[in-house]
């Protein structure tokens, strides 16, 4: 190697064996338990969702002769109907299944909206600073300070009842946390020399947000989008628990616990179906999401 | 083509404070107060001064990585203040810089390969296949093994870094080099060898430095002239020889007495200076080091004291030889 004035110590070429796939994914599993666990879950409501009608021959919306006893009460759970059947007679088992798909289409799709805003306004006003900072900053503040629920059963009852209004109404109005976040780690960001380096290089600002600033925020985002999907979930059950998220017959969970709750004496299966189904789901993106960020960031504050 | 690369005059930079709700500006940080000098093709010039003294800041804003607030930078002849952004971009290729921080100045998420390319994806230089070759022969010039190409900053050491930062700079070809204290998070075995990298460098390429440090035996070792700030003012400027061995300003004077020798039956005068740096928000009337100059007269209290040519190119600013 080139003696420059003095000895430049070539660093060592050999490179150690690398441990087998399986043996340093059963450390890892070791090391983060919780993001294997939250990832199983969340890959366990995927599949739920995307092969329901394989896991499950019946018709959720179905309301066969055989599903309610004589005096009109639901069936217990039984051979046929393994979760029990509610008021109407239909098999809550097929309902729960069918229900991960409107849990997932909205906490996907609405995080995803919170995302695209929340990322954008974060990056311009921790980006650009000053006035546009301030501005897009109390603007943000105003959009949290809305109740939540009032403010999604005012906008659903504008667009009217589907999940694709659902997800749209919560999306719009969750994306506040997002923006702060992304904001304040541009901030952090900002200040380190590479950005200084890309400018000194004649970087546009184009550039310099989306290629060096954004890749480098990515770590509490990618938390926080995981994290949101749990919440956005509880969101949508929250509104069909009302009443005012999708529309009968389409199976949702926060409806079918409303039912549930009206039955609970009678036909306890009813509520503990849905109820586990919803616990489990955001609980796994709670999980996933914990362990990301204890993956990603060791530090932070929250153990 | 004329001798004088960059030709700073009456640069300044002031940092607005900002108190209340309606962020009302209520005084400065006169980071830089009025700077000027020439630095000429091929030459070095050192930029000594305590922390605080507004080195950075300066060097910063010669490059207009921050706005200067008033002043003249030309750079071969155009004011670079003044430029419009599109020739502002063309003109980065000509004046760059390396930063003091090695574990700052990479970003994480790019290999070496991608971080070297960075330069000239931006200005779009050689096509895209014959980067990867400009990257290899980059790392072999700053004496890095061209295969650690692709991998990432947090595998190399911090002299590894600075030299991959040096690389960056020498992408884009510059005349004009601004080095922010680059070695000074080195170890002294590590700075000697980036020391001697930036020298042969300036041999083989013809570079200008700017090379601002606040160690004093390195910027004897590596400047032609020096330039000593105080306070975002200058207090002295001489060649490297004329500077260390025939001192002017106090300030000066005391800054050497400091630098450690390596010899424990050498006797020396040390001036110890009284007091801390005044803030640069609220500096001194009259010469900015009177509060703590060992040999202050009443005139200092309330007179700018003259930039003037005491000797043969040698530059004061000091009362003393008014």
């Amino acid at each position: 190697m080139s003696v420059m004035g003095g000895t430049e110590v070539t660093p060592v070429k050999a490179i150690p064996a690398k441990k087998s796939f399986g043996a340093r994914l059963s450390k890892s599993m070791r090391e983060f338990p919780m993001v294997y666990l939250g990832a199983l879950i969340v890959l366990l409501l995927i599949v739920v969702a995307l092969f329901a009608p394989y896991i499950s021959h019946l018709n959720p919306s179905a309301q066969p002769n055989n599903g309610l006893h004589a005096d009109g009460t639901p069936v217990a759970p039984n051979a046929q109907y393994i979760w029990g059947t509610d008021e109407l007679g239909r098999d809550v088992f097929t309902r729960v299944l069918y229900g991960s798909r409107v849990s997932l289409e909205v906490g996907i799709f609405a995080s995803f909206i919170s995302l695209v805003i929340g990322t954008t306004l974060g990056l311009t006003a921790g980006f650009f600073g000053g006035f546009v900072d301030t501005l897009i900053m109390r603007f943000t503040d105003t959009v949290l300070a809305f109740p939540f629920i009032l403010f999604a059963m005012a906008l659903v009852a504008v667009l009217g009842p589907s999940v694709t209004n659902v997800f749209i109404a919560i999306g719009i109005l969750s994306w506040g946390v997002m923006a702060r976040v992304v904001r304040g780690q541009v901030l952090a960001v900002k200040e380190f020399e590479y950005v200084q380096a890309e400018r000194a290089l004649g970087a546009s600002t184009g550039r310099i947000m989306f290629k060096v600033i954004l890749p480098n925020v990515l770590g509490p985002v990618m938390v926080l989008t995981t994290l949101s999907v749990g919440f956005n979930i509880l969101a949508e059950s929250a509104l069909s628990f009302l009443g005012i998220g999708v529309r009968p017959p389409t199976p949702s969970w926060g409806s079918m616990i409303s039912e549930g709750l009206q039955t609970m004496s009678f036909a306890p299966w009813m509520l503990w179906a849905p109820g586990l189904a919803l616990l489990i789901s955001v609980l796994g993106f709670n999980l996933l999401g914990d362990g990301l960020r204890d993956i990603l960031d060791p530090h932070s504050v929250t153990h | 083509m004329s001798d004088v690369l960059l030709k700073v005059e009456g640069l300044k930079k002031y940092f607005p404070i900002q108190r209340g709700v309606f962020k009302q500006t209520v005084g400065h940080v006169k980071a830089v107060d009025g700077i000027s000098f020439e630095v000429k093709r091929g030459e070095t010039l050192g930029v000594v001064g305590e922390s605080g003294c507004g080195k950075s800041t300066m060097g910063r804003s010669i490059l207009r990585l921050l706005e200067p607030t008033e002043g003249v930078v030309e750079f071969e002849g155009k004011d670079v203040i003044k430029m419009s952004k599109h020739t502002m971009r063309e003109m980065r290729r000509e004046m760059q810089i390396v930063f003091q921080d090695p574990y700052a100045s990479l970003n994480p998420r790019y290999s070496i390969a991608q971080t070297l390319m960075e330069p000239m994806v931006i200005h779009q230089l050689h096509t895209p296949s014959s980067r990867m070759e400009r990257v290899r022969t980059l790392l072999e010039r700053v004496g890095l093994d061209p295969d650690y190409a692709k991998r990432y900053p947090h595998e190399f050491s911090g002299g590894q870094r600075q030299r991959i930062g040096i690389a960056r700079a020498l992408a884009v070809n510059p005349k004009l080099i601004v080095l922010d204290e680059p070695v000074a998070a080195l170890d002294v075995s590590v700075q000697s060898q980036v020391l001697n990298l930036l020298e042969d460098l300036q041999k083989d390429f013809n570079l200008t430095y700017v090379f601002i440090a606040h160690d004093l035996s390195v910027v004897r070792h590596i400047s032609d002239r020096v330039l000593v700030l105080y306070l975002g003012k200058m207090a002295e400027l001489a060649t490297s020889d004329a500077l260390f061995e025939e001192p002017l300003h106090p300030y000066t004077k005391a800054l050497l007495s400091a630098v450690p020798v390596p010899n424990p039956d050498v006797k020396r005068e040390r001036v110890i200076l009284q007091g801390d740096l005044p803030s640069p928000a609220n500096p001194p009337k009259g010469c900015p080091f009177h509060t703590r100059c060992p040999v202050v007269m009443d005139v200092c209290r309330s007179q700018v004291p003259e930039w003037k040519e005491v000797k043969e190119n040698h530059l004061v600013a000091c009362h003393l030889y008014n």
